[in-house]
């Protein structure tokens, strides 16, 4: 049995699958919990996919001078709900960089927002025998690639039915940070990616804003914000880079004079577009929205360059 | 604490060292209670006082029903047991559906009364621990059985983890006595144990959970959307669903206790092998089957003593089928899902009565056409047990009577559903009428190691997603 076993960790190994922790509510409250036992020091990441592998944690802390930062960016997550969780814990003093992505910042995505208020709601909610069950699953899980969601029986059950072996993805590996670092290596073709993500992005019907909802809207961003302030924290806003064909998309739908620059005009916020620095908008991720693991050093090494300028970050120690 | 959990892999484990340890008997069955309370209290602490409270009153109440002669004084301590167990059971499990109830009844008499909807959390196990400990009262009411010579005992009857929340519901005069004396697994029954724990968690896990589960779920959940064939594909599925799944937590429930050197009753046998609805209800949660005859149907026709016609049987019957539906869940459907397993046991009951003597009826053919028939009426009556709303139940119904087109289940899951399901009948026919543990004995070593070796392989492998049971629910 034990043979058996070793074998079939070491086929999927041997197949490029590396272990990998399950990004779930347990996993994130990890994270969010030490947004507030770090103090005025914790530096957080808020934001969807696009955060969780846009930055690189340790250029980021090497560059700004900040401790690593937390990783509380989600996979389709929209910031609001957790910048919303941190403006309401009096424990919280730290910095947020936030990610504004038009659609999820201010469309209409109740869907989302619900999964990640649920998210949220499991770290109000998790007991002591749910995290001693979750310590015990990431010792299998960072362990055992046979553990891996995506060699469930569903996917192996495809394998074998229509002949589609399972393949390790770009995305990357998930570890007790939370960061993914994608690695394009891994990508047969650019091109067929391209042509499945515009398919996909065919499929989407997104939801605008009405004027109301975004007057609503940056209004309580700001609240949110001087929340933080208040307590000796910040926020900072932060649009990631897109490939021009999600920016095509995303432009017709949410233009950026209608939403980005009259959120910048009417709040004294920090804020950080990718088109509004020569070197970051030169960063483009190849599948649309997510950068690799190089990419993701030179942006968070530029980033860390004008959040130092700007005062916001002390830079790195002389 | 779920069984399919990796915490309760270390607790049990915890438990088997501290059980086999040189320790006296009474620190053992501490040990054991102590446990039983961390094994509750890992799903929410607060609870646990709803245990002491049931432990509490039931103990004393079946203690001065012992030490009383006086009638009167026995009824009084048999109604304090009734008033607070069902009284627990009534609020937490029933308020929300009674007040919801109640609001619909006002509003036909054009009162628009809208209270705020009640936010009640459901013990978990209420239904099962409070029904043990009911059953220790009535028995002891009833003199059918002698009250507990020791609090500890009694205490670790009501609160014995592997029964705690999903049953077997155990009754005191299978229980206690096997605390009077120290008891230790013998190789055989740890054998067994372990054995029985495996074939639990691979039944609950792989095939409840990762092959059947998701066809159930994806077409209850949007029962407009399906089909025909999706709507017989997901109802098939879900037979299968609920049986590897409470099957699965009793046999993991009667495993862990075998371990520890105790024997729980068996809760299933065989369901879907049964010739009849009486057979089927022989065979299907037997522990709660059985509690319902003895201390609900019984009750029922000896409050019409001396007029226990067949209607008086019918009706005592069909109300306590209604209860049983109730008793797995606050909602319309189960108490329909109840009904309707009435109906079939009063309709089976006739057509006994009236051609039970017809040597056609005994015949090879008509047995397998009546086992054919059984299963076809319990898998159409499970409609009911798990769609979200009546309507919905009606819906789904009707569409197994159409022609509808939609295809929310593929090919290749239609497959699957059919081969688990297949095999699951195959195998309880086969099994019908002998013991699972003499039947795995029997076989030669080659073959025992694989039917072992396959579902431990099979739980090792798998990612899991930890769903909790579905008989915890209730």
């Amino acid at each position: 049995m034990l043979l058996a076993l070793v074998s079939w960790e070491l086929f999927w190994r041997a197949n490029g699958f590396e272990p990998s922790l399950h990004d779930d509510a347990m996993l994130w409250a990890r994270s969010r919990e030490q947004a507030t036992v770090q103090g005025e020091d914790a530096v957080v990441l808020v934001g969807s996919s696009r955060m969780q592998m846009g930055i690189h944690r340790q250029t980021l802390a090497r560059a700004t001078g900040w401790p690593p930062a937390i990783q509380l960016a989600m996979v389709r997550g929209p910031s609001i709900p957790v910048l919303r969780h941190l403006a309401a814990d009096e424990g919280f003093r730290g910095t947020v960089l936030c990610e504004v992505s038009l659609p999820l910042f201010f469309g209409q995505t109740e869907g989302f927002v619900r999964e990640v208020e649920e998210i949220v709601r499991a770290y109000d909610e998790r007991t002591y025998p749910q995290r001693f069950e979750h310590r015990l699953s990431m010792l299998l899980q960072g362990s055992l690639v046979t553990r891996l969601s995506r060699l469930s029986p569903t996917v192996i059950r495809n394998a074998i039915w229509f002949g589609q072996m399972p393949t390790p993805r770009y995305e990357g590996v998930i570890a007790e940070d939370r960061f993914r670092y994608a690695d394009y290596a891994k990508v047969q073709s650019i091109p067929a990616l391209h042509r499945r993500i515009r398919n996909e992005l065919a499929q989407v019907e997104p939801v605008p804003a009405t004027d109301a909802m975004l007057e609503a809207r940056f209004a309580e961003v700001e609240a949110m914000r001087d929340a933080i302030r208040a307590r000796g924290g910040d926020v900072v806003f932060v649009r990631l880079p897109s490939h021009a064909m999600v920016l095509e998309r995303e432009t017709k739908w949410y233009p950026r004079a209608r939403y980005w620059d009259r959120f910048a005009a009417q709040t004294d916020a920090q804020w950080i577009h990718y088109r509004d620095d020569p070197l970051l908008a030169q960063i483009l991720p190849p599948d649309g929205d997510h950068l690799g693991v190089h990419q993701a050093r030179k942006f968070s090494q530029r980033l860390a360059e004008i959040l130092v300028r700007r005062g916001i970050a002390p830079g790195p120690p002389r | 604490m779920l069984f399919n959990s990796l915490t309760f892999a270390v607790f049990f484990a915890a438990v088997l060292l501290l059980h086999s340890l040189p320790l006296p008997w009474r620190a053992k069955k501490g040990n054991l209670l102590v446990a039983s309370y961390l094994f509750y209290a890992a799903w929410n602490p607060p609870f646990v006082v709803l245990l002491w409270i049931s432990t509490g009153v039931d103990w004393f109440a079946a203690g001065r029903m012992a030490a009383t002669s006086s009638l009167r004084a026995r009824r009084g301590f048999l109604a304090l047991s009734l008033l607070v167990n069902l009284g627990l059971l009534g609020y937490f499990k029933y308020a929300a559906f009674a007040l919801e109830n109640f609001v619909l009844f006002v509003r036909q008499f054009g009162f628009d009364y809208s209270p705020a909807p009640p936010d009640i959390v459901l013990p978990l196990g209420i239904s099962f621990y409070t029904f043990q400990t009911l059953s220790y009262s009535i028995s002891v009411y009833r003199g059918e059985s002698r009250p507990a010579s020791s609090f500890l005992d009694f205490a670790l009857f009501v609160t014995f983890f592997p029964q705690l929340v999903a049953g077997p519901i155990v009754r005191s005069r299978e229980f206690l006595g096997q605390l009077a004396a120290p008891v230790r697994a013998n190789r055989r029954q740890f054998g067994w144990g372990l054995a029985l724990l495996t074939f639990g968690l691979f039944e609950k896990v792989i095939l409840a959970d990762a092959f059947l589960a998701p066809v159930v779920e994806r077409v209850y959940a949007n029962a407009a959307a399906a089909g025909s064939a999706d709507a017989w594909i997901a109802t098939v599925a879900f037979a299968g669903q609920v049986f590897f799944d409470f099957g699965g937590y009793s046999a993991c429930a009667i495993g862990a206790a075998l371990c520890l050197g105790f024997v729980l009753p068996q809760n299933f046998n065989c369901p879907y092998a049964a010739v009849g609805f009486a057979d089927f209800w022989r065979r299907w949660h037997i522990t709660l089957s059985t509690w319902l005859r003895d201390y609900v149907f019984y009750s029922l026709i000896s409050l019409r003593e001396g007029r226990s016609g067949n209607a008086i049987r019918a009706g005592a019957l069909f109300a306590t089928m209604v209860l049983g539906g109730l008793w797995h869940g606050a909602s319309w459907t189960f108490i329909v899902w109840g009904a309707v397993h009435g109906f079939m046991l009063i309709a089976e009951h006739g057509l006994r009565a009236a051609f039970g003597g017809v040597a056609f009826f005994h015949s090879r053919g008509f047995i397998v056409f009546a086992g054919g028939l059984t299963i076809v009426l319990t898998v159409l009556s499970l409609v009911f047990f798990r769609a979200e709303s009546l309507n919905d139940a009606l819906h789904l119904l009707a569409l197994m009577f159409a022609q509808a087109p939609g295809q929310l289940v593929g090919a290749l899951e239609r497959i699957e559903v059919f081969v688990v399901a297949g095999a699951m009948l195959a195998t309880q026919i086969a099994l019908r009428n002998r013991d699972l543990e003499t039947v795995f004995m029997r076989f030669p070593i080659w073959l025992r190691v694989p039917v072992l070796a396959i579902p431990i392989l099979s739980l090792l492998l798998v990612p899991g997603d930890q769903r909790a049971f579905i008989y915890f629910q209730f």
